[in-house]
């Protein structure tokens, strides 16, 4: 009888729910524990910034770097690969380019922000303040970028994928606001003129933002906007900010700089500037290599004696390899590491924001406020810094500018400082020249020399074609299909 | 043959004992035993000297010197003393005269049967006997393993390799003995007229009726059957020279079509029964001995987002794989030759015991089994080899040399430094076949298989082992090599009341060829380089030439097991009831280190640092599945009834690790030898448990009416909260109409005729688990030394089943008593609630959802069989079968399409194999490049395409039609079967497998003759662009790629089995003293028919390797 019991047994258990419980995932963390400790918050907001330091086909550094990429695109970089979209300005609604990674990110960030809104009181007050002022910089920093990359762009606020799948484009005007809005949410939250690292304790490295990251986005969200006053008032105060100082002339890029206002931790061990890896040449490059040199136009703007062209650019010359002739290239050398060594420890951190910039900030804003002499003085702060000793040769290395300029003379020499200050760095170059208006008249000079045809609308990158598909909501830049 | 019956006591026959019939061990005895059998002298002299044993032991003794077999029961050997005993030469009589002197018993002689029994028993009375016979084919030649039954009753044996056979018989007035055997018609024969001189001939059944069919929980016959299966036997399997035993498949099964996506040894196949029921083709469920057979994801094409397992997605990791992605399939671990039988379950009738994931169809295969007779042992021996069946037609070295400059001059472009090719740097004189080079070679294949099975009445087992070897094609480097130990024991009780089979298996498989498919190398300039510097060194050629071959040094070693077990516990209160357990444990395990040497990277620009891959998978599956059978005959019909449930539980746990660091390329294999150990993805923890209560009732009404229903009711772990539990049924009927008297009595000629029905729900839970929760997930990367958590995927707390209602008709006929057997299958499926992942915009964060989509799919067709013996003679015989299958989808419905993701995929009322394209509008004869039609009807540029609304030409990939045509011939030793299979389809033509990139713009890149047809000139009328370096054909290539012109006819006919066999005469093996031998060449894949030009119709892949041509010999022995 016993086997009729075991079977009728087995019988019953089956059809119990019991006996499809498979227990929580072990490899992975339910959403709604991850904001309810201080740890595992903070591993979320480590998993952000981790998102976009990551040095595989992100657009912060590396291959698919708006530093390489939109530099290619302007006059910064010249590229070898045999089809090369952004160095010939041919960008297609059939790739992607930045929108997946944005959208990708803004989601982790709207995550965060519902979970640390939701859990505020079950985290330690002080790190949840940090925490939410660092995703809210986060979201300011990526829209910023999302806004001058697309023109007008989705600008999803939720994780709720019915709404953001069908959401339409909100007017630049709107994001801008929403970036100010973020930025001075997260000027209140985030510690003033010092450094915490996720877990909340001060440390050197600057890689965590802190008020003055968001004051000096805020002061360059003004400088775009056009409001001066404010832009000025911004640079200003990062500018006083105790922390920060001009850095000798090859100690800028280091990861111990006191020029940096936020720079990104390297995810990958070994590699201190995944850029690094395509600017530094040290062999001859193919069309599979990958390798960018410079482009004349940049080498050309560069002033005798200037110490940034001494020490910020380098070259390679490819021994002869008949038919090919030995050939020097010039590239850009910002960050001297170029290899991947995972015995070294890295030196230099991919710098999202510095202090120089902050002054060329405020060089233009005086200038455009008409406070010429004002302006002029910083941007010979930042010529002076880059000066070398007069030569025989250069007598007269890099001359201070003089504070009577005309307006347009000082307009003229903001932009050239930027130009030979923040070249190959996170596309300066190609957000200057788009929102000073003169993108059409220096491109239109600049993409037939690279072999492609320049149109004004090129200076906005297509929405991919897929999207348009998905959510018939959203509509395509002018001059793409 | 003598036959002799003799009487016993009818009290405690029950427990008599039948010690087990002599062995013997060799060849040479056994052909003894089959001479001397009828002429066995009885007077056979023994020697024995043995002190104080039981008389079991001197029995025993005196069955290894004699020919006699001793019958008695244990109890009645109790009653005896133990014996001391010296003798010479004595006689059996003489030294049972000495054990039994003074004891209770007494001992009879029959034949060379010896029965010791009580000395009081009143044997004349009695009505028990024991029959002995021999069962012979109808030439005479004796059959072994035949099953012999007593009808009504659960007690039978099997004949022994003499054919020989005894049983016991409780009433020999009443009893009727059943005799079967596979292939043969089943003879009934009283027990009463089985006197005297008596041998049983069985007659070949051609019409395969009533031949024992394995199916859901329990078995049937194609008599009786009201489901649509098909089964394939172990005779079939051996024709195949195969390490997958899907090749045999692959167009013996109505309905079942199959492909293979590369000729890679361990590679994948697309599986696909019944058309497709979902977006895309999912394979059908395997159950391997009542165990469903799990397998895993390929951990190479786990996506990030979602590593998961699970059952019948392929195996992959197996390395042989050529192309990352390709994955393995799960039956590359189970050696075809352990295979007994295949039955492939195709309507819901069939399936629907199986409810959850029997959507798809069901494919059980059996593993072989002992069988009751003498100990017999099994050798068998192949090798061969491989080669590619069709080399694709490349520019030689002026066409191609002639296209780059070409390209050059049309777009007045400069060559550049990088153009090595054609700037001077390579030597462009000499030149190389790269086809021949990459594809042209041999690969081989050699098979051992050994196998020892035998048994008693009550305890049967088989041992088996196998060993496979088979190298690439391609020039890499490294070997498949797998072997594999399998077992089963069967066993049951004297009363057949309690009965246990255990089966066991171990494949092992280490995989060393390297990683990567030389396939890709056709596209390198004839004139590249030389691989090899003349002193053997790869050649870089001043490092202007990425040599392919650096490959080569790439390290592989895969290691699989797959350890397989199950067992059967039967017990049988009565003899209508049954209850049984069956237990099952899987466990899939791979080990895969891939080692990247620095020397297997270009040496320049910079030299890549050594790094290795580690990747362990294992997947385990636990089932338990007890059960409840009763049978009974009601009136004239027979009722059936089954409950069970099943509970299963399966584990998928995967780990990749990225290891770099290593000071020296020699210590890549030690993964602690290197600095930095990176996660590759997240760990995968993949668990899943099913569980569910299943039952069947059929009533078979005088064979002529048949009912079955079948229900189960499965919950999957795989399912939000409120979601996880569905009921899912069948019905199925069934009319064997020829037994119906107006037509038994009119149409003679019919032999057989039935007409069935199903109609029922089967469900689908085939997704990766935990996809309800919202869950972070670790990632590799850290933040200023701290671990990141990132969000997986977007969470669906609503998903649920999805299910296939299936209908089905099928007519069943036989003419001439099964001369002419035909069979159709009209079927008609809808899958709702389909589980999809549905696109999404990137806006949401993730690029899908997974969903039950509330589209509505129909699938529909219809296949046929028709088989012809055509001719039986005593020297010859003829047998055709013909096979074709039509499948048929389309999209019935889908709420909110437009405003999906699948907008401008799919069509309402359109196949679901029917995908969007560019619609070709050739060259424009004034620019020579390509032009399309967009919506508006214009003739238009590539750059003025839409992708969003200009690809409006659907394309059906799915084929048309498909079926074979299989011949056996028999003369005399010879047998000869031959199999061709033919495709109508439409698939990627040779413009479809162009790269992205047009012809001549890219340095070392070579094309298909077919653009040398291209336009040259204006007013030139063609179908290929200009070759060019420039934006405009660069656009214009990538979208005609996506153009309909990308397809074309690829059907074809394939000579695909051949297998020849000579079986030597018996009269040569006797003197052989082996049982069977035969000497065969097999052959696969040996000629296609097909207007296709690319490399081959099948894969239709330019960058993988395709299904090769294999030819072997070998021999098969039993000893």
């Amino acid at each position: 009888m016993s086997a009729y019991f075991a079977v009728l047994l087995l019988l019953s258990v089956a059809g119990c729910k019991k006996a499809i419980d498979v227990g929580p995932p072990i490899t992975r963390l339910s959403s709604v524990t991850v904001f309810t400790s201080n740890s595992t918050a903070e591993a979320a907001i480590s998993g952000i910034f981790g998102t976009m330091a990551s040095n595989s086909g992100k657009m912060y550094n590396g291959s698919s770097s708006m530093s390489l990429q939109q530099g290619q695109a302007a006059d910064e970089l010249v590229n070898y690969a045999t089809v090369a979209a952004f160095y010939t300005n041919n960008l297609i609604s059939s790739s992607s380019y930045y929108w997946p990674e944005i959208y990708q990110e803004m989601f982790q960030i709207n995550s965060a922000i519902i979970g640390l809104n939701n859990n505020g009181s079950t985290l330690t007050p002080a790190i949840r303040n940090q925490l939410l002022g660092e995703v809210k910089f986060a979201r300011a920093f990526v829209y910023f970028y999302a806004v001058n990359l697309y023109g007008d762009v989705p600008m999803p606020l939720t994780n709720d994928y019915i709404v953001n799948n069908v959401i339409s484009r909100t007017p630049a005007q709107q994001v801008y606001a929403q970036i100010i809005q973020d930025l001075k949410d997260a000027q209140l939250l985030l510690p003033d003129n010092t450094y915490l690292s996720g877990t909340g304790t001060t440390t050197t490295e600057r890689v965590h933002p802190n008020k003055q990251a968001a004051m000096a986005m805020l002061a360059r969200v003004y400088l775009y906007q056009k409001d001066w006053v404010n832009a000025q008032a911004m640079a200003t105060a990062v500018i006083n900010a105790s922390s920060y100082k001009l850095e000798a002339i090859n100690s800028v890029f280091l990861k111990t700089s006191q020029e940096a206002i936020w720079q990104l931790s390297p995810i990958a061990v070994g590699i201190n500037n995944a850029d690094a890896q395509y600017l530094v040449i040290t062999a001859r490059p193919t069309t599979t290599s990958g390798q960018l040199s410079l482009n004349t136009n940049l080498l050309n703007a560069f002033e005798p004696g200037d110490a940034r062209f001494a020490n910020w650019v380098s070259s390679f010359t490819a021994p002869a390899q008949p038919p090919l002739p030995a050939t020097t290239y010039q590239f850009a050398y910002k960050y001297k590491v170029n290899l991947t060594n995972s015995a070294v420890i890295a030196t230099e951190y991919p710098m999202m924001l510095r202090l120089a910039e902050q002054y060329l900030i405020r060089a233009e804003a005086y200038i455009q406020n008409n406070q010429i002499a004002l302006g002029i003085a910083d941007l010979n702060t930042i010529r002076t810094r880059a000066r070398m000793a007069a030569t025989v040769a250069v007598p007269n290395p890099l001359p201070a500018l003089s504070t009577t300029l005309s307006l347009s003379d000082a307009i003229d020499a903001v932009a050239h400082e930027r130009q030979v200050e923040l070249f190959t760095e996170m596309g300066h170059r190609w957000f200057d020249l788009r929102r000073t208006g003169k993108i059409d008249a220096v491109m239109g000079v600049v993409t037939p020399q690279k072999g492609g045809t320049w149109s004004s609308y090129k200076q906005l990158v297509p929405v991919p074609a897929s999207e348009i598909v998905l959510n018939p909501n959203l509509v395509q830049n002018p001059g793409y299909n | 043959m003598e036959i002799s019956t003799f009487y016993f006591p009818p009290y405690n026959v029950r427990l008599l004992k039948k010690i087990v019939l002599v062995m013997k061990l060799t060849t040479l005895m056994l052909i003894f035993f089959c001479m001397h059998i009828s002429a066995a002298t009885f007077g056979q002299q023994i020697s024995l000297s043995l002190k104080k044993v039981s008389a079991e032991t001197v029995f025993n003794k005196i069955e290894q010197q004699t020919k006699y077999s001793f019958f008695y029961t244990s109890e009645a050997l109790k009653q005896l003393p133990e014996i001391s005993i010296d003798v010479k030469n004595a006689s059996v009589e003489q030294i049972l005269d000495k054990c039994l002197k003074n004891s209770p018993l007494s001992y009879t002689i029959v034949s060379n049967v010896v029965v010791i029994k009580p000395k009081t028993a009143n044997l004349s009375t009695a009505q028990a006997r024991v029959v002995i016979g021999q069962v012979t084919d109808e030439k005479g030649n004796p059959l072994p393993g035949v099953t012999i039954k007593l009808k009504g009753a659960a007690q039978g044996t099997v004949t022994s390799a003499s054919g020989q056979f005894s049983l016991f018989v409780d009433d020999v007035e009443t009893a009727v003995l059943q005799f079967s055997f596979i292939g043969y018609a089943t003879r009934e024969v009283k027990a009463n007229t089985m006197a005297g001189l008596f041998v049983i001939k069985m007659v070949e059944d051609i019409s395969r009726l009533d031949e024992v069919k394995i199916v859901a929980y329990g078995t049937t016959t194609k008599r009786l059957s009201t489901g649509d299966q098909t089964s394939i036997s172990a005779t079939d399997i051996a024709k195949y020279p195969t390490t997958n035993v899907l090749d045999v498949l692959q167009g013996s099964v109505p309905g079942l079509a199959i492909y293979k996506n590369t000729g890679n040894p361990g590679g994948s196949y697309k599986v696909q029964l019944r058309g497709v029921n979902g977006y895309s083709s999912r394979p059908p469920l395997y159950i391997v001995d009542g165990v469903p057979y799990g397998s895993m994801n390929s951990p190479n094409t786990f996506s990030t987002n979602n590593g998961y397992l699970t059952q019948n997605t392929t195996l992959g990791a197996n390395s042989a794989n050529g192309t990352v992605g390709q994955g393995g399939n799960p039956l590359n671990l189970i050696n075809p030759l352990d295979i007994e039988s295949i039955t492939v379950l195709k309507d819901a009738e069939a399936t629907a015991i199986y409810g959850t994931r029997a959507a798809d169809g069901v494919i059980i295969i059996t593993t072989k089994k002992g069988k009751a007779g003498s100990l017999k042992t099994d050798l068998s021996f192949y090798t061969g080899y491989t080669s590619v069946t069709h080399l694709p037609d490349l520019l030689n070295l002026q066409q191609y040399l002639q296209m780059r400059k070409e390209a050059k001059r049309n777009d007045n472009a400069n060559i550049l430094t990088t153009d090595y090719d054609i700037n001077g740097v390579w030597d462009t004189t000499r030149s190389t076949n790269w086809a021949k080079t990459a594809l042209g070679g041999t690969g081989h294949v050699t098979n051992a298989q050994a196998s020892i099975s035998g048994g008693s009445n009550n305890v049967q087992f088989l041992i088996s082992t196998g060993y496979n070897r088979q190298t690439n094609v391609t020039d890499v480097n490294g070997s498949d090599q797998s072997g594999n130990l399998s077992f089963s024991i069967n066993s049951k009780s004297d009363n057949n009341k309690f009965s246990v089979q255990l089966s066991g298996s171990y494949f092992y498989n280490v995989n060393t060829i390297t990683q990567s498919d030389f396939t890709t190398l056709l596209t390198l300039a004839p004139d590249a380089p030389p691989i090899y510097n003349p002193d053997g060194t790869l050649n870089f050629q001043g490092n202007t030439f990425n040599n392919p071959y650096v490959v080569k040094n790439l390290m592989n070693n895969t290691v699989t097991g797959n350890l397989r077990s199950s067992a059967v516990i039967s017990y049988r209160p009565i003899n209508s009831l049954e209850l049984k357990v069956n237990l099952g444990y899987n466990k899939q395990q791979i080990n895969e280190f891939l080692g990247g040497p620095s020397t297997a990277f270009q040496p320049f620009p910079t030299v890549t640092p050594p790094s290795s891959t580690f990747v362990t998978d294992n997947v385990s599956w636990l089932s338990v599945e007890p059960q409840i059978n009763f049978n009974k005959d009601i009136s004239k019909g027979k009722i059936s009834v089954t409950v069970g449930s099943s509970l299963q539980r399966s584990v998928d746990e995967s780990t990749q690790l990225k290891v770099t660091g290593y000071t020296s390329d020699l210590l890549l294999p030690n993964i602690t030898a290197g600095t930095l150990i990176t996660p590759i993805v997240t760990a995968v923890y993949a668990p899943y448990k099913l569980s569910g209560i299943f039952g069947r009732a059929g009533y078979n009404w005088d064979n002529k009416y048949l009912l079955e229903v079948s229900g189960r009711y499965d919950g999957s772990s795989h399912f939000g909260a409120n979601k996880q539990f569905h009921l899912f049924s069948a019905v199925g009927a069934g009319w064997v109409f020829s037994e119906e008297n107006l037509i038994k009595n009119n149409l003679t000629f019919l032999s057989f005729g039935k007409l069935r029905g199903s109609y029922g729900v089967t469900g689908r839970d085939a997704i990766p688990p935990y996809l309800y929760l919202d869950t972070y997930s670790p990632t590799s990367a850290t933040y200023q030394g701290m671990g990141g958590l990132i969000p997986t995927g977007l969470p669906n707390a609503d998903l649920g089943w999805e299910s296939t209602t299936k209908s089905e008709i099928g007519l069943e006929l036989q003419f001439l008593k099964g001369r002419i057997i035909f069979e159709t299958n009209f079927y008609h499926n809808r899958t709702s609630d389909l589980l999809n992942s549905t696109p999404l915009s990137q806006v949401t964060g993730f690029t899908s959802i997974f969903q039950n989509q509330p589209s509505v799919i129909q699938n529909e067709g219809f296949d046929m069989t028709v088989t012809g013996n055509n001719f039986r003679g005593k020297d010859f015989s003829w047998s055709t079968t013909v096979i074709l299958t039509r499948d048929r989808n389309k999209l019935i419905s889908f709420p909110g399409l437009e405003k999906s993701g699948y907008a401008t995929q799919y069509v309402i009322g359109q196949s679901i194999s029917a995908l969007p394209f560019y619609s070709f509008a050739g060259v424009n004869p004034q620019t020579g490049i390509y032009q399309f039609n967009n919506k508006a009807g214009a003739v238009v540029p590539a750059l003025s395409l839409s992708a969003a609304t200009d690809k409006f030409v659907y394309v059906n990939v799915s084929p048309d039609y498909y079926g074979s045509v299989q011949n056996s011939f028999r003369y005399k030793q010879f047998s000869l079967d031959f199999l061709f299979r033919f495709i109508k389809q439409i698939g990627l033509n040779a413009f479809g497998q162009q790269g992205t990139l047009p012809a001549g713009l890219s340095p070392n890149s070579n094309f298909s003759t077919i653009v040398l047809n291209r336009w040259q000139k204006p007013g030139d009328v063609t179908d290929i662009q200009r070759y060019g370096t420039g934006i405009q054909t660069l656009f214009g290539q990538s979208s005609a790629i996506q153009s309909d012109h990308s397809y074309g006819d690829a059907s074809y006919i394939r000579f695909q089995n051949l297998s020849l066999t000579y079986t030597l005469p018996q009269p040569l093996l006797k003197k052989l003293h082996v049982q069977s031998l035969q000497v065969y060449v097999q052959g696969d894949n040996l000629l296609t028919i097909s207007k296709y030009g690319a490399i081959d119709p099948e894969n239709q892949s330019s960058l993988s390797l395709p299904p090769l041509r294999t030819i072997t010999s070998g021999l098969r022995l039993s000893l």
